[in-house]
């Protein structure tokens, strides 16, 4: 097994913008160097308020001993964390969770994020840069203050395109527009993969896109966790996919949900799933 | 070294110390964590005879010191448990003590059967217990004649020590505690999740699909504890105490209250180590106290 529990002390944690912070911490060397989508699960407080982790994913590795989370405060057990000062050591579990899968057939990546859903996408643009594919980046938000990580991406030397809802920054309107606008062009398609993060809507109506314009696409969900390690099964996705092996014949009907679709556990199967797996009004 | 081991009907436990079922999955889940072998035993999450779906999304709700779930009894059934998951169980140093349900009496004998005729299984818990699901779970706990009957079909066929867990969700614990050591249960394990309820004030939804969930983690302790003293005081067969246990303190109180062994569950989501440190824990606290058998502390509360 691959994934750990350890203690990493706090190395920097600021505010970049308002409510998205950006926290620096040492990882240790018995642990294994997280792969781009994968996540950490956290010990926020230092008692048993909240009572659980938080899985939060891993943004940066900046250098051999030390990776970043990129977080927005949402609700308590982010905020707590917020709280957390340099030189503090907080419990973690991983790395866990699939990360992103780079196909090798692919030369041009479009990546797609919504607010904070930037995080895990910049380890994977960086892989993606070694394996020397071409890249699209989309970022969307609300407002200006959710556009992240702007300079970190363009210094990688991909596309960027931005949107914004209020157009107080990029183009405005949806991210999904701009994404569709630029798809549309012919010079894209062809060898492309999609990769998107951020709210559910959104991946929802990326996932539309890819299907409409026959592009694969990885998309990276959010639930709730208990575990994070396959036990509490609390992070439920239903999926499309019917598995045989799940599958026994006969009386026990009753006992199945009435459609009888599966569902997967986002902390295991995923965080990243292929879009054409996922039942988005499930 | 203090000694700890404790008998659960016939089974002998080298620790009190167990982990509950639905929150340590098959095992597997947890050995990159905990050394497995360690553990007085493994209570496996809830097996049905065939496999089942579990609940829609969203599942789970974090609570003050607590939490919501509804799962649904998600399990892989009788079948692949046995061929894939309890093989890999077998392997460990600890008691094996497979959780089961069904949605008719006949089903949950025919599960038991099935599992008795299994190499590998040290003993059976009877969930009579789960809120979440419609069939099945709770409704043969909640009601003294369903438990009668339950109980005394699965004992019938299965010859494994038998272990009754049952809801909190009732008047009078003690009630159901003695039809089930009538029926002949070995032990009782109590308690199973209090049904509980969330709601988001912005969307006026609950937070979780089935609007309510099983409340479980430390919010529910002093309830547990209530229940084991009093069915401490009811029956004679031994009690294994679980709800809201976190450290090693929870767990002596457990035992004081009346608990022969007490099981981990929520905390094994938060920090998948508790099991091992309360056995280390114990250990320190009857050295401590100069106590050499853990036996004098069960029930050794002063009241």
């Amino acid at each position: 097994m691959d994934s750990k529990q350890f203690i990493s002390t706090i190395k920097t944690h600021t505010e970049v913008s308002p409510d998205y912070f950006l926290l620096s911490m040492e990882l240790p060397s018995e642990v294994k160097r997280p792969k781009p989508g994968q996540f950490f699960m956290i010990k926020v407080g230092r008692n048993n308020d909240p009572l659980l982790r938080r899985p939060l994913s891993i943004h940066r590795l900046i250098s051999a001993d030390t990776v970043q989370i990129l977080y927005r405060v949402r609700g308590k057990g982010t905020r707590v964390l917020s709280k957390r000062v340099l030189g503090e050591r907080l419990d973690i579990l991983g790395p866990l969770g699939k990360g992103f899968e780079i196909p090798s057939q692919i030369n041009e990546a479009i990546l797609v994020a919504g607010g904070v859903g930037i995080a895990p996408l910049f380890p994977l643009a960086e892989e993606l840069k070694r394996a020397g594919k071409s890249i699209k980046l989309f970022i969307g938000g609300k407002n200006r203050e959710d556009i992240l990580c702007e300079d970190d991406f363009r210094s990688l030397g991909l596309e960027i395109y931005i949107s914004t809802e209020d157009g107080s920054y990029g183009k405005g309107g949806l991210v999904t527009d701009i994404l569709e606008d630029y798809i549309q062009t012919p010079d894209s398609r062809l060898q492309t993969q999609m990769y998107a993060c951020g709210p559910k809507l959104m991946l929802k109506v990326v996932s539309e896109i890819a299907r409409f314009y026959s592009l694969p696409c990885y998309v990276s969900l959010e639930e709730r966790m208990a575990c994070g390690i396959g036990a509490c099964l609390g992070c439920a996705v239903k999926t499309r996919v019917q598995s045989s092996e799940l599958r026994v014949k006969g009386k026990n009907s009753r006992l199945r949900t009435p459609d009888s679709r599966l569902y997967r556990l986002v902390c295991k199967d995923g965080p990243v799933f292929n879009a054409e797996e996922i039942d988005w009004d499930g | 070294m203090a000694d700890l081991k404790v008998k659960i009907g016939s089974l002998v436990l080298k620790n009190p110390v167990m982990v509950a079922s639905g929150t340590f999955g098959y095992g597997e889940e947890y050995s990159p964590y905990i050394d497995l072998n360690i553990l007085g035993a493994i209570i496996t999450k809830g097996i049905s005879l065939h496999p089942i779906d579990g609940n829609p999304p969203p599942r789970i709700w974090e609570t003050p010191s607590g939490m919501l779930n509804s799962i649904g009894l998600q399990n892989v059934g009788a079948k692949a448990f046995i061929k894939e998951k309890l093989s890999y169980l077998k392997s460990f140093d600890t008691k094996i003590i497979v959780n089961i349900f069904g949605t008719t009496v006949k089903e949950y004998a025919k599960v038991a059967e099935r599992l008795f005729a299994t190499q590998g299984v040290d003993a059976i818990e009877l969930n009579i217990s789960c809120p979440n699901v419609k069939k099945g779970g709770m409704i043969f706990g909640i009601d003294p004649k369903s438990t009668k009957k339950v109980v005394s079909a699965v004992r019938k066929v299965c010859g494994l020590p038998l272990i009754a867990k049952l809801s909190p969700n009732v008047t009078d614990i003690t009630e159901f505690a003695r039809i089930a050591e009538g029926e002949g249960a070995d032990a009782i394990s109590l308690i199973n999740t209090l049904l509980g309820l969330a709601v988001d004030v912005e969307t006026r939804k609950p937070r979780l699909a089935t609007i309510t969930g099983g409340l479980s983690g430390p919010a529910i302790k002093p309830i547990a504890l209530r229940m084991i003293w009093q069915v401490a005081k009811a029956v004679k067969v031994p009690i294994i105490g679980m709800g809201g246990i976190c450290s090693t303190e929870d767990a002596l109180e457990f035992i004081l209250a009346g608990a022969t062994a007490i099981a981990v569950g929520t905390a094994n989501f938060f920090n998948p180590n508790t099991a091992s440190e309360i056995i280390k824990g114990i250990n320190s606290y009857m050295t401590e106290k100069g106590i050499g058998d853990i036996k004098e502390l069960i029930g050794g509360m002063y009241a």
